[in-house]
C-alpha cells in the first residue's frame, strides 16, 4: 500500500463521513425511550390524545429505573409524537415501545388511521402489542395502574406473551394487524386490558378479546370464550380445560392441561356459492389436577373423562362460534380465507355478501382428546378406610 | 547518508583483507597488533617447543571469550612438552601441527585476515608460526550463554518445556535433535558489516520448496546492514508487503515449533544472538495456532484454536460494534440491556466514542507499563489499573461501567493472540472510527477492508489466507480446527510443493 493509496482510502472515507445525508448519531442517554402508548379521541378537535409511558433511568450505581407518564395532544400521530418533544425535552426513542394501548370509544371509529403512522414511521417497530382498553380512557391504562414491575406497558407485553399457558386473550401485534386487515375473509381480533381494583389498588388484568369488523370495534369475547375460539383458529398454545365429571353420586372437577392441540379447517362445498366449515380439533391433555375423589385414571374412568371432556369441548367451541356468528357477523376466525384457498371459483361468489353469510355458515366440529398422562401422581388421592 | 557511511566502512574491512600474512612470525603479531589495536583484552602468548629451538609461536586471543581450560591443555601444553622434533616435518609445520599436536575439535588453516578476525571475535584462538603466511585458528570459545529455559513468551501447559537461547549453535542442536534425518539442511551466512552476525537457514530438503529457498537466499544476499541484533531486523528487511500490519513472517522461542514447521515444509531462519527463529512462509492462521493444540487431545484443541480465532476477531470488532450499537442502533440491543446502558451512561460527561478510545489508550498504556516496568514494582501497575482508573472513574461517572467492561474484554481477547497485536490495535482503530461514524455499515465497510487486505497479502509467494477459503478436508483440517492426527495426511499446498504425503494413506 503506496501512499497515493493511503491517500485514496483516506479520501474515501472521509467523503463517505461527510457527505453522506442522514446521520443517524444520538447517545443513548440523549433519548427519552417510549415504552408503550396509550391513544385517545382528543374530545375537543377530530385528533389525538397521546399518552406515552416513558422509562426514567437515573444512573449511577443504584440504576433506578421507573417510568413517567406524558399525555400531548395532535391533529395526527405524528404530529402528537413531535409535540412529545416540548413536553419532555428530548426526542421519544420509539424502537423499543412494547404496547399500543387504543380506547374503545376510538376503536370504535376505526385504528386503521392510527396505526398507519406506527407501521409508516422509521423508527417505529412493527412488532408491537395493540391492546384495546375497556376502560373508557386509555390514558387511565397508564395513568391509574399500579405496576407490579417497574414499567406498565413491559408488564403488559409479558401478560400477554405468557398467555402461551392461560389462553384467555389473544396477540396481536401491528403487522399481523395489517396483514389481516388487507386479507379477505378474516377480521382481527385483539386483547383487551382492563382495571381490575384489588385491595385498593388498580392492576392491570388482559382477559378476553376485541371483535373488530374491518378496522372497527364491534364488540367484546370474555376470557373464558377466547380459549374456545383459539381453538376453532388452532392458536391454542396450553391453558386448562376444566371438566365435571360424576362417579358414585359425587361430583368431582378435573383440571386437564392443554399439553398440544391440531386444528383442522376444511370447507366443504355445498352449492355453487354455498360452503360449509368442517372443524377437526384435536387436543392432548393431561390430568393436572383431581378436584375430589373420582378414579378418572383407570381405564374406565379415563374412557369417561374422555367422552365428556370431548362433548364439552365441541359444545363449548359451537356455542362461542354461535355467539359470533350472530352477534357480530364478524369472520375472526377466518374461514372465509380457508373457503378461498381452497374452492377460489365458489368463493368469487361468496365475497361480496361474506359479511351475512357467515352469520349463516354451517360449522360442524369434531373433537378428539387423548389423556396422555396424570402428571406425577399414578392414582387419585383416597381417603383412608 | 547511512549508504555511504556503511560504503566507507567496507572499505576500512576490505583494507584489512588486503594487508596479508607474511611469513615472519613478528610482522604477523605487529599486524594484529596494528589491526586491533586500542583494544585491550588482546591477548599474545609467545611460546617455543622444548625440542624444536627452531619452532616459535604465538597465540592470539582475546580474553573472556575464550574457555583457559583448552588453551592450556589442549594447545600450550603440546607446543611446549611434545618432541616436535621427532614426530613433526618441518617443511610442513602448520599442517602437521593441526593433524598430530593440537587436541581441539575445529581447527583450520587459514591466510584471509578478515576470516580470522572475526574467528577472535567469536571466541576462536589464533595460532601464528614462524616461517608461514597462514595461521591456525583454533575453537576454544568459552563464553556464556543463558541456559536452555522455557520461553516466557510461548507458556504452555503440556509439551516440550525447552526454549531457545542466544547461542545459535545451541538452537540448531535443539532443532537437530527433533530432527534426524540428514536432509535437514543447515547453511550458515554472514550478515552485518559491523556485528557480523551469523545467521543459518534451515530446511528439509524434499520437503521444503526449492524455489522459496532460493528466493530466501536471495533476500538474505541483498540485505546491506551495519548489524543485526536480533532476528526481528531480518523479520523486516526480508519480509513481503512491507507497509502491512500483519506480519509475512512467523517467530518462535520453541524448537519443537519450529521442528513442527520445518516438518511441513516451511522454512527455519535461526539468527545467532536472538532467541527467535524465523519461520517462512506464514500464513494468517498461523496466529492462531499453538503447539499445544497438536499435543492434546484433538477436541480440545479445536475449541482452543476456535476460541482464539473468536477472541482475535472479537479484539478488533468488539469496541466498535458496541460504540455503533449505543450510538446509532438502540433498536438491535435488548430492552433490558439498553436500560441498564442507559442508566449508566446517565451523566457521563463524554460522548461514547471518546469514552471508547480514552479507556483503551488506557489499557494499552498499562499494558505496555505492564511489559516494560521492572516486576518488583509490578503490583502498582495493577493496583493503579484497577482500582484507581477502573473503579474510580465510574464511581465519579467520568466513564460508564460498560465501557471499562468492553475495554477489558478487548484487551483479554487481544492478549490471547498476543502475536497478532500489531495489526490487531491498527484495525481496532479503523474499526472503532468507521464504526462511530456511520454505526454498523462502518464496521461492514472496515471489515470488507480487512477480508480484501488479508486476502491480497502472501508471504514468499505464498497466499497469507491460503486454505481458508476451501471446505475441502485436508484443507480445513488444520485451520480454525485441528482434526486428528490421523486425518491431518498432506502438508500445506505451495509450501510443501514436492512432498505432500506425511501419512501414507491406510488402506
Amino acid at each position: 500500500m503506496g501512499i497515493r493509496r493511503i491517500f485514496f482510502f483516506a479520501c474515501v472515507v472521509l467523503l463517505a463521513s461527510i457527505l453522506s445525508g442522514c446521520w443517524n448519531y444520538r447517545e443513548i442517554d440523549q433519548v427519552n425511550i417510549v415504552a408503550g402508548i396509550a391513544v385517545d379521541k382528543d374530545e375537543n378537535s377530530d385528533g389525538y390524545e397521546l399518552t406515552a409511558e416513558i422509562v426514567e433511568v437515573s444512573g449511577g450505581k443504584d440504576a433506578k429505573i421507573s417510568s413517567e407518564i406524558i399525555s400531548v395532544k395532535g391533529d395526527t400521530m405524528f404530529d402528537a409524537a413531535r409535540n412529545a418533544i416540548a413536553i419532555s425535552g428530548k426526542r421519544l426513542y420509539w424502537s423499543h415501545a412494547k404496547a399500543i394501548i387504543i380506547s374503545s370509544e376510538q376503536a370504535k371509529e376505526g385504528i386503521g388511521k392510527i396505526i398507519d403512522w406506527y407501521n409508516r414511521d422509521s423508527e417505529t417497530r412493527a412488532d408491537v402489542n395493540i391492546i384495546i382498553s375497556r376502560t373508557k380512557k386509555a390514558k387511565d391504562i397508564l395513568d391509574k395502574a399500579a405496576s407490579i414491575q417497574e414499567i406498565l406497558s413491559f408488564e403488559m407485553e409479558d401478560m400477554i406473551s405468557n398467555q402461551a399457558s392461560l389462553s384467555k386473550a389473544p396477540s396481536q401485534e401491528v403487522w399481523q394487524f395489517l396483514n389481516i386487515l388487507e386479507a379477505e375473509g378474516v377480521m382481527p381480533l385483539i386483547p383487551v386490558v382492563d382495571l381490575r381494583t384489588i385491595n385498593g389498588k388498580s392492576n392491570l388484568d388482559i382477559d378476553g378479546g376485541a371483535v373488530f369488523r374491518k378496522d372497527k370495534l364491534v364488540g367484546f369475547i370474555d376470557g373464558e370464550d377466547i380459549k374456545y375460539v383459539l381453538f376453532a383458529m388452532d392458536r391454542i398454545k396450553g391453558g386448562l380445560l376444566i371438566e365435571n365429571i360424576e362417579e358414585n353420586g359425587e361430583e368431582s372437577k378435573v383440571s386437564l392441561e392443554i399439553f398440544e392441540s391440531d386444528t383442522k379447517v376444511r370447507p366443504v362445498k355445498l352449492a355453487e356459492n354455498k360452503a360449509a366449515i368442517k372443524l377437526e380439533v384435536e387436543v392432548v391433555v393431561a390430568v393436572g389436577e383431581i378436584k375430589g375423589y373420582a378414579d378418572v385414571i383407570n381405564e374406565e374412568g379415563r374412557k369417561k373423562l374422555r367422552g365428556i371432556t370431548e362433548a364439552s369441548l365441541k359444545k363449548n367451541i359451537e356455542t362461542v362460534i354461535k355467539k359470533i356468528q350472530k352477534e357480530y357477523k364478524s369472520d375472526i376466525f377466518g374461514f372465509g380465507e380457508k373457503i378461498r384457498e381452497k374452492f377460489p371459483s365458489a368463493w368469487e361468489k361468496m365475497r361480496k355478501d361474506w359479511e351475512n353469510s357467515f352469520g349463516e355458515l354451517e360449522v360442524q366440529v369434531s373433537c378428539k382428546a387423548r389423556i396422555e398422562n396424570s402428571a406425577m401422581a399414578a392414582r387419585p388421592v383416597k381417603a383412608g378406610g | 547518508m547511512f549508504k555511504r557511511l556503511n560504503k566507507k566502512n567496507a572499505g576500512k574491512d576490505r583494507a584489512v583483507e588486503k594487508s596479508g600474512l607474511t611469513k615472519s612470525l613478528d610482522e604477523n603479531v605487529k599486524l594484529f597488533q596494528e589491526v586491533l589495536k586500542d583494544d585491550e583484552t588482546l591477548v599474545i602468548r609467545r611460546l617455543n617447543n622444548k625440542y624444536l629451538k627452531s619452532a616459535r609461536f604465538a597465540l592470539i586471543y582475546f580474553e573472556g571469550m575464550i574457555k583457559p581450560d583448552i588453551i592450556n591443555e589442549n594447545i600450550i601444553r603440546p607446543l611446549i612438552q611434545q618432541n616436535l622434533k621427532e614426530e613433526i616435518l618441518e617443511n610442513n609445520l602448520v599442517e602437521e601441527l593441526r593433524q598430530k599436536i593440537i587436541a581441539a575439535s575445529d581447527v583450520f588453516e587459514t591466510r584471509d585476515i578478515y576470516q580470522v578476525c572475526g574467528a577472535l571475535a567469536y571466541g576462536d584462538t589464533v595460532l601464528i608460526v614462524d616461517g608461514f603466511d597462514s595461521v591456525l585458528v583454533i575453537n576454544s570459545k568459552g563464553w556464556h550463554t543463558r541456559g536452555i529455559e522455557e520461553p516466557l513468551s510461548e507458556k504452555i501447559v503440556r509439551g516440550p518445556r525447552e526454549g531457545f537461547n542466544e547461542s545459535i549453535m545451541m538452537n540448531l542442536s535443539l532443532i537437530r535433535r527433533k530432527i534426524k534425518n540428514p536432509g535437514l539442511k543447515i547453511q550458515f551466512r554472514e550478515i552485518g558489516v559491523q556485528t557480523r552476525t551469523k545467521v543459518c537457514i534451515c530446511y528439509l530438503e524434499g520437503t521444503a520448496c526449492e524455489k522459496i529457498v532460493e528466493e530466501l537466499r536471495h533476500r538474505l544476499d541483498k540485505i546491506d546492514i551495519d548489524g543485526i541484533l536480533d532476528s526481528g531486523y531480518i523479520q523486516e528487511l526480508i519480509r513481503d508487503e512491507p507497509f502491512s500490519p500483519f506480519d509475512t513472517i512467523g517467530i518462535t522461542e520453541r524448537p519443537d515449533i519450529a521442528a513442527a514447521k520445518l516438518l511441513e515444509g516451511r522454512i527455519a531462519l535461526l539468527v545467532d544472538g536472538s532467541p527467535f527463529a524465523l519461520t517462512l512462509p506464514f500464513l494468517f492462521i498461523e496466529y492462531f495456532q499453538t503447539n499445544e493444540d497438536y499435543y492434546n487431545n484433538y477436541f480440545f484443541g479445536s475449541v482452543n484454536r476456535l476460541l482464539r480465532v473468536a477472541a482475535g476477531l472479537l479484539s478488533i470488532a468488539v469496541p466498535a460494534i458496541y460504540v455503533a450499537l449505543v450510538t446509532f442502533h438502540q433498536e438491535m440491543i435488548p430492552t433490558p440491556l439498553l436500560l441498564s446502558i442507559s442508566a449508566a451512561r446517565q451523566g457521563v460527561p463524554f460522548p461514547t466514542i471518546v469514552e471508547a478510545l480514552l479507556m483503551l489508550t488506557v489499557f494499552e498504556l498499562l499494558r505496555e507499563a505492564g511489559t516494560r516496568i521492572p516486576t518488583t514494582v509490578g503490583q502498582a501497575v495493577s493496583i493503579v489499573g484497577a482500582l484507581v482508573l477502573g473503579q474510580a472513574a465510574v464511581d465519579a461517572r467520568f466513564v460508564s461501567a460498560p465501557i471499562v467492561i468492553i475495554a477489558a474484554f478487548t484487551g483479554i481477547t487481544a492478549l490471547l493472540s498476543i502475536k497478532s497485536q500489531g495489526a490487531a490495535i491498527f484495525f481496532r482503530l479503523v474499526f472503532l472510527f468507521l464504526g462511530s461514524m456511520i454505526g454498523v455499515f462502518g464496521i461492514i465497510f472496515s471489515f470488507l477492508g480487512l477480508i480484501i487486505h488479508l486476502m491480497s497479502l502472501r508471504s514468499f509467494g505464498v497466499p497469507y489466507m491460503l486454505n481458508i477459503s476451501s471446505l475441502k478436508g485436508q484443507d480445513v483440517k488444520d485451520t480454525a480446527i485441528r482434526a486428528p492426527w490421523w486425518h491431518m495426511r498432506l502438508r500445506p499446498p505451495l509450501i510443501a510443493a514436492k512432498n505432500m504425503e506425511r501419512q501414507k494413506k491406510a488402506n
